[in-house]
């Protein structure tokens, strides 16, 4: 009985027992069964290995057609770890014969060292990898790196920039984009090999950028200047298409950027660049009112200020319309205009322009303009024809497309910008009115004035020239000429402002002057020949032209 | 036989308990193989982008205007190419119209 009674006490407990197995099992069961119902989420991405944190990846660069500017490649760079090195002498031995620029007591000193790292060679080729591989020397390895490469080569150079050889950008839109949170995406490691990251569009075209930089060496070498700047913007939105300085550095091999000559004189070099400053005067004096396109100014006699005497270049000796101080470039005229403005009204209109101000575009870099401190009426009056300030090829370009689009100003871009964003960031700086004057008289420029040499058949290009002698010790040099071409097309209705500037060009052969109107002016007809069509600009002719020219087309073979 | 109750309870445990433990090593080398699929297929993705970016790089380099240029220029009596120009670009009115005079013109003859 009491066996018994034993019996059932024991089996109650290996039933408890049993039960709570059972317990625990089903529950893990169920777990697992609700685990299987869910939906798999996919992971994200595959885990990395510590060698892909130690180098940072960038975005490629493209321009507006989705040409390649700048990308990633992938090389290798050889490591050591000296620690784990059980030969030096060996490991010395084979590697400078595999890499025999590679010096040998360094090398030795390194890998003697006690160092858990050292770098032995960055971006060795793929074939030098695969023999330094075979050597098979413990100790030794290689980390896949990333290293920038520009297919667009010397022709963006000043525009992208360049790395320096970690991957961080160091100069133009590369140390940009770090500036704008790359940087700071790197610092926390979510920017690494293997995140594609949403390329930077630019508003540049690269089939226009070469077409200027290819015209400006042209030039060069045909008026044998010593630089050459190239700018074309959008009129209506003041995007950089194209912007050349030459001569320029290839970012594929930065070292040549430290060169001054190479330098961007776009952005950071300033210039007095003369009469292209008319343009400025002139829109200032018909929108003020204080002259109209048929006022009459005396341009007889030099005018005398202080002990400054201004004269005109081709002198008329007799009274002028503000529409033939412009078209003969009259210094005297628009000395007058200026003086009729005022000082006041003058500064704050060249302010509004933005040219007292630092350029600032997307671009790391951008010049100060050197304004004179005290605005005398000298200043005043020099300055109105662009002597006694310098501003840089790009603030000039900026301001011209302003005072000819109808009277909007906003810093020039180098991303792509709509009309209506322009619109928003914009100021008005003239009336329609005025920038609608302002473009005939650049019509009449090109057509009776200095410009003629710049005239396209079909683009209806206006523009205006300007001269200006280089400021030299205690005056101006009358042998070292900067000569610049400002001009928009179609003019009626700009679409694309275009500026060329030479430093120091020399006469052609047979010829003995060297104006702008003579380098300058054609070189700008040779860059809107080329990029007219390739910028969608629809040419127009005369009617009966364009019948004789349709039947030849229709006819052709 | 003593128990069968008892045997049989056992022996379905026991055929129980080494058919899961079978079962969950099963599907643990499976996952294995498959996690070790994906990294494969991630890592074949990464290099296949690599590639393709090589690519891209290459054919911007090849298709860069200044090389285009200089392969014309030295193959042009061959090829003939010139840069368009401005009279070349017409639109389908002028040319019809043009088309027009021309057949009007004929007719008059």
């Amino acid at each position: 009985m009491r066996k018994r009674h034993s019996d059932t006490g024991t089996r109650g407990r290996i039933l408890l027992a049993i039960l709570a197995c059972l317990g625990i099992f089903g529950l893990i069961g169920g777990r697992l069964v609700t685990l299987g119902m869910e939906t798999a989420i996919a992971a994200d991405g595959p885990a990395f290995s510590p060698s892909d944190d130690i180098q940072a990846s960038r975005p490629d660069i493209i321009d507006r057609n989705g040409e390649v500017l700048a990308t990633d490649l992938a090389t290798a760079s050889l490591f050591a770890e000296p620690r784990n090195i059980i030969d030096v002498d060996e490991a010395v031995e084979l590697l400078s014969g595999v890499l025999p620029e590679l010096n040998v007591a360094d090398l030795r000193a390194d890998l003697a060292s006690d160092r858990g790292f050292v770098w032995l060679k960055r971006e060795i080729s793929a074939l030098l990898r695969e023999r330094v591989h075979d050597l098979g020397i413990p100790g030794i390895g290689f980390l896949t790196e990333t290293r920038r490469f520009y297919p667009g080569g010397p022709s963006v150079g000043h525009i992208v920039g360049h790395v320096d050889v970690d991957n961080a950008g160091i100069a133009g839109l590369e140390r940009s984009i770090d500036s704008s949170g790359l940087g700071a995406l790197q610092a926390v490691g979510l920017a690494r090999k293997g995140r594609s990251m949403a390329p930077v569009r630019l508003a540049l075209d690269l089939r226009v950028q070469h077409a200027v930089r290819d015209e400006l060496s042209r030039a060069m070498e045909r008026y044998q200047a010593k630089a050459a700047v190239g700018i074309v913007l959008n009129a209506k939105t003041l995007e950089v298409v194209s912007m050349s300085s030459l001569p320029d550095y290839d970012p594929n091999n930065p070292a040549q950027a430290l060169d001054d000559k190479r330098m961007n004189r776009a952005l950071t070099g300033v210039y007095e660049l003369g009469s292209i400053f008319k343009t400025f005067t002139t829109a200032m004096g018909l929108d003020t009112g204080v002259v109209d396109i048929n006022t009459p100014i005396d341009a007889r006699y030099p005018l005398s200020i202080g002990r400054f005497t201004i004269k005109d270049f081709h002198a008329k000796s007799r009274w002028l319309t503000v529409s033939e101080v412009f078209k003969y470039s009259s210094n005297i005229g628009t000395a007058k205009i200026a003086r009729a403005v005022g000082k006041q009204r003058q500064q704050d209109y060249l302010k509004t322009l933005g040219l007292f101000d630092r350029m600032r575009t997307e671009l790391p870099e951008g010049a100060m303009p050197l304004v004179p401190d005290r605005w005398a009426d000298i200043t005043a009056a020099t300055v109105s024809y662009g002597h006694g300030i310098a501003v840089t090829p790009m603030h000039a370009a900026a301001a011209a497309a302003a005072v000819l689009n109808g009277g909007i100003y906003a810093a020039p871009t180098f991303y792509p910008r709509t009309e209506a964003e322009m619109l928003q960031v914009g100021h008005r700086v003239i009336s329609p009115e005025t920038s609608r004057k302002m473009r005939d008289l650049y019509y009449l420029n090109a057509h009776e004035g200095s410009g003629r040499q710049a005239r396209v058949p079909g683009y209806n290009v206006g523009g205006k020239t300007g001269t200006a002698e280089k400021a030299a010790k205690g005056g101006y040099s009358t042998d070292k000429r900067i000569n610049s071409f400002l001009a928009a097309f179609p003019i009626d209705e700009p679409q694309y402002v275009t500026l060329v500037v030479l430093d120091e060009p020399q006469p052609e052969k047979g010829q003995t002057a060297a104006t702008a109107g003579m380098n300058a002016a054609p070189t700008v007809a040779n860059i809107v020949t080329r990029i007219g069509p390739m910028l969608d600009v629809k040419p127009r002719f005369d009617d009966g032209d364009a019948v004789s020219r349709a039947i030849e087309i229709a006819y052709q073979e | 036989m003593k128990h069968p109750m008892r045997t049989a309870v056992l022996a379905v445990t026991l055929t129980a308990a080494v058919t899961s433990a079978g079962t969950v090593f099963v599907m643990k080398k499976d996952a294995e193989r498959d996690a070790h699929a994906i990294s494969e297929l991630y890592r074949n993705i990464s290099e296949e982008r690599q590639r393709i970016s090589e690519l891209q790089a290459e054919w911007s380099a090849l298709d860069h205007p200044a090389r285009l240029q200089a392969l014309v220029d030295r193959h042009n009596d061959v090829l003939r190419l010139a840069p368009i120009k401005a009279e070349q670009i017409a639109n389908v009115t002028e040319i019809a119209s043009a088309a027009r005079r021309k057949a009007k013109m004929e007719g008059q003859q």
